[in-house]
């Protein structure tokens, strides 16, 4: 056993992650990001495999910088999870709406960002952290009737009173 | 000019609101897609659908494979208006318990009846000559008033969705009386107006049934031969009666609202059933009688009102939209609608359900101002 291997095999690992990427955001703001923090993202996965050298900054154009410091922390402190489950397994992740403490504190923002992120994890293709932010939203709507849940997001209640009223007689047994 | 700004929530496009339902229990689901159209039409997506039934406990491959998205979506709201829970589970909840044996105090059985109000807000304990009368919260049951009736109860009727808070009592000796509560703000009342009707119906065919009107000072008693109506003239505040024969007993007889953008709010509407030939032991435990003993009823005998005669059974109104019925062919429990009849969707339970009861009511849209 060689003890003069070791020291590259450690120079090895440390120096793929640490490879930059800058990412521009919508309000054309750099921002750096370490390769598999990004890769976090599907798209930029992709996009990275696509071409084998990215020296230029990859822009990201519908979400602002804001939004994207938001999405990058979140990328960082979940850069080591496991893969996402399989896609034909996507309805057992539909079950819980269970959120992770540190999830649920990174979700505390105004509804505003909370939207933001969805949107932006939607694009980016980052389907847990998509799943955190609609599951958010699902927490929030949970138990409310239609007028509660207007009020909480401001939303015009456009049914026609005889709409409501068809909605309201869609149980009658008869229309079958 | 200012720009045009939407809430941030309008931003999510469907597949995104269809991910946030998904993660919603049926129940919530059922719920928040009503906030607005935009949600609603969200909502009708096939797979969100099968997946909240099937959470729900659904797995009849006719109906969760069915592919039409407004069947699924009636199913749903309808599972979750019979009261599916948060969790998904669906049916009934006991919440608590009560205590009634200090009300029974004769051993004959079963001394103690229970009629549910109409409209679900009261029920009614009646023992020998007495009505109590409590009022249902969600965890608990409370007094309200008694009546102290002249002879023994044999049925009673009571409905507050019209606002009317009074009880019909039918008693032994043909005797009907209807106590008046008035407004219903105090904890327990006692009855201030009481009316009593006497010589109902005749001495071959005496009264057996009795129903409220919600709204109106209006009162009907049945018997096996038809119905007799009371009700108060508003203009000579005179009690006037009438007789309305029919071809099948009234042991079930209730009142039904005026249906919307259909009826006159004028309109009386009755719906008149009789028991089911093979299931006599309602009216047996209505009346103490025991088995064997139905030749009080002269006519009484299985298979006399046929089919022929009779289009459903023991029709119930529940909801003020619906009515559960025997089927007098099959034997089965219905849940009918009282909608008025439209081309395509008619089917046999709707026009027995509005057959019978408009062809006789309809003659009579008395005014009572």
């Amino acid at each position: 056993m060689s003890n003069t291997q070791a020291p590259a095999t450690v120079k090895k690992l440390t120096l793929v992650p640490t490879r930059l990427l800058t990412l521009l955001s919508s309000d054309s703001i750099e921002k750096k990001v370490a390769r598999d923090v990004a890769e976090r993202s599907i798209l930029i996965k992709n996009m990275l495999e696509d071409c084998a050298e990215f020296d230029q900054a990859i822009p990201i154009p519908n979400v602002t910088s804001s939004v994207l410091t938001k999405v990058i922390e979140w990328c960082e402190h979940h850069k080591n999870d496991p893969a996402p489950a399989a896609d034909e397994k996507v309805d057992s992740r539909k079950k819980s709406t269970d959120i992770d403490e540190w999830d649920q504190k990174f979700m505390q923002v105004d509804q505003e960002m909370l939207f933001e992120i969805i949107l932006a994890a939607n694009y980016l293709d980052i389907k847990p952290l998509l799943d955190v932010g609609c599951k958010t939203v699902a927490n929030m709507i949970k138990g409310k009737s239609p007028e509660e849940i207007r009020e909480t997001f401001n939303i015009q209640n456009d049914f026609t009173p005889e709409e409501e009223d068809q909605i309201r007689r869609e149980n009658q047994w008869a229309e079958e | 000019l200012r720009p045009l700004s939407l809430p941030s929530i309008y931003r999510l496009p469907v597949e995104l609101l269809q991910l946030i339902f998904s993660f919603m229990d049926p129940l919530s689901f059922s719920i928040a897609r009503r906030t607005c159209k935009g949600w609603y039409q969200s909502s009708f997506n096939l797979r969100l659908l099968r997946n909240h039934l099937i959470t729900l406990g659904f797995s009849d491959p006719s109906i969760i494979t069915s592919t039409s998205a407004p069947y699924l979506s009636m199913r749903l709201s309808r599972e979750c208006l019979l009261g599916a829970t948060q969790d998904g589970t669906c049916g009934l909840i006991h919440t608590s318990t009560f205590e009634f044996s200090e009300i029974s105090s004769t051993s004959c059985t079963p001394a103690v009846h229970f009629t549910a109000s109409v409209c679900g807000s009261y029920v009614l304990l009646s023992e020998s000559c007495i009505v109590y009368i409590y009022k249902l919260h969600a965890y608990r049951m409370d007094y309200v008033a008694s009546v102290i009736c002249p002879y023994r109860v044999l049925a009673v009727s009571m409905d507050t969705s019209g606002g009317r808070h009074a009880v019909a009592i039918l008693v032994d000796g043909r005797m009907g009386i209807v106590a008046d509560f008035g407004s219903r703000n105090r904890a327990v009342v006692s009855p201030r107006r009481r009316n009593t009707y006497k010589n109902i119906c005749s001495d071959d065919d005496p009264p057996r049934s009795v129903a409220i009107s919600p709204q109106r000072a209006c009162v009907a008693f049945g018997c096996q031969g038809g119905i007799e109506l009371h009700w108060v003239d508003a203009l000579t505040g005179q009690d006037l009666s009438r007789w309305f024969p029919l071809s099948a007993p009234s042991d079930f007889l209730y009142f039904l609202p005026p249906r919307r953008g259909v009826d006159s709010v004028k309109k009386l509407r009755l719906i008149s059933s009789a028991v089911h030939p093979e299931e006599a032991s309602p009216l047996g435990r209505r009346f103490g009688l025991q088995a064997g003993t139905f030749v009080y009823w002269g006519a009484w005998e299985p298979g006399l009102f046929g089919a022929a005669q009779s289009d459903h059974y023991m029709a119930v109104p529940v909801n003020g939209v619906n009515v559960i019925f025997t089927d007098p062919e099959d034997g089965y429990v219905y849940v009918g609608g009282d909608a008025p009849v439209s081309q395509g969707n008619a089917s046999f339970l709707v026009c027995a359900v509005i057959y019978w009861c408009d062809r006789w009511v309809d003659q009579q849209n008395y005014s009572a101002e």
